[in-house]
């Protein structure tokens, strides 16, 4: 053992004396054969003679010279070295396409690091808490097959329930969901609960609500003060204390040492700051969101006015999270809960909701990472935007083959000098891993300005919830995955250059005979399928982002059919008595009603533009086709119409009894009388359907026709609805509208004085959002992000293709300038040789054109069929499926682009001297 | 290139050199490469053919091992040359060789005169 030791430390310290050993052998030689020479002198040879015979007796110094180094050092790395700083002098002798390639790569790479970064820190790593592997997140399963958040939502009693008999967790904590809450600051000063005076302007913050162990069972040590004590959470509204988050503390309160007992004032209570959290502490996710602050759960009437979470046992409000018991598996505490959970069902059975069953899932700051649907999204993602990385790669590839050949001769000559084919190849492919190395830094650094971007925008779109994670760090298991991307693809895309490269023949190749004359026909094709597909994507997102860019522009003066600036929606207040909630909201709406500001009070169960009730609607009698459709409905007071100013075309409007009593009647939209009834007068004709959502069948009288409008979303006009009179024997569900005149915020004092005043709970951050501000801009925004983001790719596509375009151009001039020469030496002049290569440049771009136009055709026709049910939303806007100007304006542009990268290469073809190319390459 | 059975037979004899050289050097205490050579020669009286040369790659690895050690220094006709000992390391596995190649000599001498009766 110790001499393999030695062995390898003096090879290591012979790897950096390297020269001082050459030098040093050399002298050892030096007086060998000065010796030798010196016996054979005295054997009598001459002194000439001597020194030949020393020579020829020492035997071949090189050899020795050689094998001593190969003994010496560290072979493996010296030759590494070796073709490092080869490939870095190839490459400093060609800067352009250098630099090209490093962009296209780092943009490639970066692409895909920036995915990659964002998928890890939302969905993969774990939350960052302590003993993250066996911390749970419980999920619930409804007998109804309801998917989505609500899935997560447990109530306060399910929470006290599981954590008093549950076995399998050795804690459980609950904590809510996120929640917008209005807060008034301290301007100065710690001031004493008492004073209102020095409280600023109240302001909208996320709070969390949590059980009194959720700080210290995450094992979260303060950055300052204190967490929860476990007995803060007992007794209701007994504990007004906050702990904030640490962005918030920076950003708000300027990191302020002193902090701690200051106030908080949240609707009517000061709360008192007690504790500030770490750093890194981001909360347990799902939402993807940092609360401002966090407060007992206890405090939840204080907070969240109107609502009574800790006596509600059908109430969903909290999300329960646990750590496993040391001795039991995810199988059983599942199994425990789930049976735990049946037996609460039993005592507090659920109609409308029955849970079946509970599982268990790890807990990822973005929530549900083991939906199949979320996965799918995913791997959908990062394939094309691998298949993103898989095309530069392939123009790489060919620039590089371009350029390869040029280097028959060198590639020749070394051949001939005695290296191997390994070692050739080994070279030529470092030239490429460095290349890609280099793309690899670039693709870094694209991916934290990316990830920055994406963030923002995502932040944005989010909207309601601030506080989004600003923030990837660049994370090791990140980093690794870039450098191991970086080197794949360089040896992707070096490969076959290498290959064919160190594949020369010797004798043709120093002949200079070796061209590509009758080069083999499969690898061109292979590379001309290449360009037509790349050149087919770009036609197809072209196309596609100009369909929805147009539709984007049609947003923008759309018109929904009703009133949207004026009108507001208002949640009306709930008590825990049914019957006096009920009368605390019709007392509300009489207050409203007789408001100056407010022109018209009206009711709905479905906010237009805010969420769709999709029913099936049967049409007796009815012309084929249409006797069942699919429909959208709503109950609505009889002032629906006039609030948002839709007018009734045809018969009447509800009458107040009607609307009182239940009746049987309804009102469709034109849309639904053309298509039931076409020709006939609809008035009096009758529908069967479903009273409300679940309820029972029921045959109605149409007593009216209104207009058409866009209530499921702005994108497309509603194809039918039925509009059913509100019913005021139960206004649970009931949103109200309010039309508003003139200045909207004397409206929304006058607004809030009432409500004050009819529950006597203050609402300082009081104020409502217009249908325009609020649901349209929503939809504008998306339909901007989604378009903005099609356009990008579209972009990102082009950019390839036309590189690709002019690598495979380039690679045919090169290829064939022995065959120009012929044709010019018989009589071609430039234009023909122009047109002769610009010709066969542009058959793969032509074809990949027709059939990208064909594709977009398809995809743009497809989603027209498949989003055609009610409530979908159009994504062109109305735009035409096939606008002629769109598909045939972009083909021509992406055509025009093309024809400038063959361009480029095919004028170089044309300054071929023919002697030139005649005699040599 | 040298083929499978060349590179063999180098190697072996790479190992017999390196026990020459360390055997040398323990009887004849401390020696250039030139004269190291000139005794491995003698002692061989000619049955080794060796090119000079091969002997400093020996050295070296012998020297890599911590089975002998070196000095700059000068020789008898005032030149300058390295001057090669061997070690304390170097002797036991010298005397572990001469074990090993006493044993394995009986050994197959025994198997030979066998087959010769």
């Amino acid at each position: 053992m110790l001499p393999v030791l030695r062995t390898l430390v003096s090879r290591w310290k012979g790897f950096f004396s390297a020269s001082k050993l050459d030098e040093e052998l050399a002298g050892e030689i030096d007086s060998h054969l000065a010796m030798l020479a010196e016996e054979n002198v005295r054997r009598g040879m001459t002194e000439d003679e001597a020194r030949a015979a020393a020579r020829r007796e020492f035997g071949s110094i090189t050899r020795l010279t050689e094998r001593h180094r190969e003994a010496r050092g560290l072979p493996r790395l010296e030759t590494m070295l070796q073709d490092l700083r080869y490939a870095l002098r190839i490459l400093k002798k060609s800067p352009v396409f250098m630099t090209v390639a490093v962009l296209t790569l780092g943009f490639g790479i970066g692409l895909n690091t920036t995915l990659f970064s964002v998928v890890n820190t939302v969905a993969l790593k774990p939350v960052p808490v302590g003993d993250a592997g066996r911390f749970l997140r419980l999920e619930r399963w409804f007998a109804s097959g309801a998917l989505g958040e609500n899935q997560y939502a447990f109530s306060y009693a399910e929470f006290r329930y599981l954590a008093e008999y549950n076995q399998g967790f050795s804690s459980l904590m609950a904590a809510s969901f996120p929640l917008r809450v209005a807060v008034s600051l301290p301007l100065d000063a710690p001031t004493t609960l008492a004073t209102t005076a020095s409280l600023g302007s109240p302001e909208r913050v996320t709070a969390q609500l949590v059980s009194a162990n959720y700080f210290s069972e995450l094992g979260v040590g303060m950055a300052l003060g204190r967490g929860f004590h476990s007995d803060e959470d007992q007794v209701a509204g007994a504990n007004p204390v906050a702990i904030l988050s640490y962005p918030y503390w920076q950003s708000r309160f300027g990191a302020d040492p002193l902090i701690l007992g200051k106030v908080l004032k949240v609707n009517d209570t000061a709360f008192s700051v007690i504790g500030v959290t770490p750093r890194g502490f981001v909360g347990t996710g799902n939402p993807p969101v940092i609360p401002d602050f966090w407060t007992p759960l206890s405090m939840q009437v204080e907070v969240l006015p109107g609502q009574d979470w800790l006596n509600q046992p059908l109430d969903y409000e909290v999300q329960l999270l646990g750590y496993l018991a040391p001795s039991a598996s995810r199988k059983q505490a599942q199994a425990d809960v789930s049976v735990l959970e049946k037996r609460f069902g039993q005592d507090h059975p659920d109609r409308d909701n029955r849970t079946i069953a509970v599982t268990v899932q790890p807990v990822t700051f973005f929530g549900n990472t083991e939906d199949p649907r979320f996965q799918a999204i995913v791997v959908l993602l990062m394939t094309i935007v691998g298949m993103v990385l898989a095309i530069a790669c392939a123009n790489l590839a060919n620039m590089l083959l371009a350029k390869a050949s040029g280097r028959q001769n060198e590639v020749a000559v070394r051949l001939a000098l005695g290296a191997s084919r390994v070692r050739l190849v080994r070279q030529l492919l470092t030239e490429s891993v460095v290349l890609a190395l280099l793309g690899g830094v670039a693709g870094v650094l694209f991916s934290l300005w990316g990830t920055r971007v994406l963030w923002l925008a995502a932040g944005q779109f989010a909207g309601a919830h601030s506080a989004f994670v600003t923030q990837i760090p660049p994370d090791g298991r990140v980093l690794g995955y870039t450098l191991l991307l970086s080197i794949c693809t360089g040896v992707l895309f070096g490969l076959s250059p290498a290959l064919q490269s160190s594949r020369a023949e010797l004798t043709t190749s120093l002949n200079d005979a070796g061209t590509a004359f009758g080069h083999r026909l499969d690898r061109s094709r292979l590379r001309g399928i290449l360009v037509t597909a790349q050149v087919t994507i770009s036609t197809l997102f072209l196309i596609v982002a100009g369909l929805l860019a147009g539709g984007l522009v049609r947003s923008q003066h759309v018109d929904p059919g009703f009133e949207v600036r004026a009108v507001y929606p208002l949640g009306l207040p709930s008590d825990i008595d049914p019957v006096k909630s009920n009368a605390l909201r019709e007392q509300e709406i009489r207050r409203l009603e007789a408001l100056p500001e407010i022109q018209r009070v009206a009711l709905t169960d479905y906010v237009p533009l805010g969420g769709t009730w999709t029913t099936e609607v049967d049409v007796p009698g009815a012309a084929p086709g249409a006797a069942s459709l699919g429909t959208l409905a709503r109950h609505i007071s009889p002032a629906y119409f006039d609030a948002l100013r839709i007018p009734i075309v045809r018969g009447r409007n509800f009458t107040r009894e009607e609307a009182q009593s239940g009746a049987e009647v309804a009102i469709v939209t034109n849309a639904f009388a053309r298509r039931a009834w076409p020709g006939h007068d609809p008035i009096g004709k009758k529908i069967r359907m479903q009273r409300g959502f679940r309820e029972k069948w029921a045959t109605f009288e149409i007593v009216g026709i209104a207009g058409d409008v866009r209530s499921a979303n702005i994108s497309r006009l509603d194809p039918a609805i039925v509009y059913l009179p509100a019913r005021s024997a139960n206004l649970h569900d009931y949103w109200a509208l309010l039309r508003i005149a003139g200045d909207s915020r004397a409206a929304m004092a006058a607004i809030r004085t009432t409500l004050e005043r009819i529950d006597g709970r203050s609402r300082p951050g009081f104020s409502l959002v217009s249908l325009e501000d609020g649901a349209v801009q929503d939809e504008i925004l998306t339909a901007r992000t989604f378009t903005f983001s099609a356009m990008f790719l579209a972009g990102v596509a082009l950019a390839l293709a036309t590189i690709g375009v002019y690598g495979v151009m380039a690679f045919l001039v090169s290829q064939r300038e022995k065959e120009i020469g012929i044709h010019m030496a018989l009589g071609a002049n430039r234009r023909n040789i122009l047109l002769l290569m610009l010709r066969q440049g542009m058959r793969p771009v032509v074809i990949g054109g027709v059939l990208g136009i064909m594709g977009a055709l398809g995809v743009s026709g497809l989603l027209r069929a498949i989003l055609i049910f009610p409530g979908s939303v159009d994504v062109f806007y109305g735009g035409h499926w096939f606008d002629p100007a769109t598909f045939i304006g972009l083909s021509c542009l992406l055509a025009g682009i093309a024809l400038f990268a063959c361009y480029l290469p095919a004028q170089r073809a044309t300054q071929v001297d023919p002697l030139v190319a005649l005699r040599h390459e | 290139m040298s083929t499978g059975s060349d590179q063999d037979r180098s190697e072996i004899l790479q190992g017999t050199l390196d026990l020459m050289v360390l055997q040398t050097l323990a009887t004849m205490g401390t020696l250039h490469g030139f004269g190291l050579a000139r005794r491995i020669e003698q002692i061989s009286e000619g049955s080794l053919e060796l090119n000079q040369g091969t002997i400093y790659v020996a050295l070296l690895r012998l020297q890599q091992k911590g089975w002998i050690s070196s000095e700059w220094g000068t020789s008898a006709n005032k030149r300058r040359a390295k001057f090669y000992s061997i070690t304390k390391a170097g002797r036991k596995r010298l005397h572990e060789e001469v074990e090993n190649w006493e044993r394995v000599s009986t050994l197959m001498l025994r198997f030979l005169r066998l087959n010769e009766e």
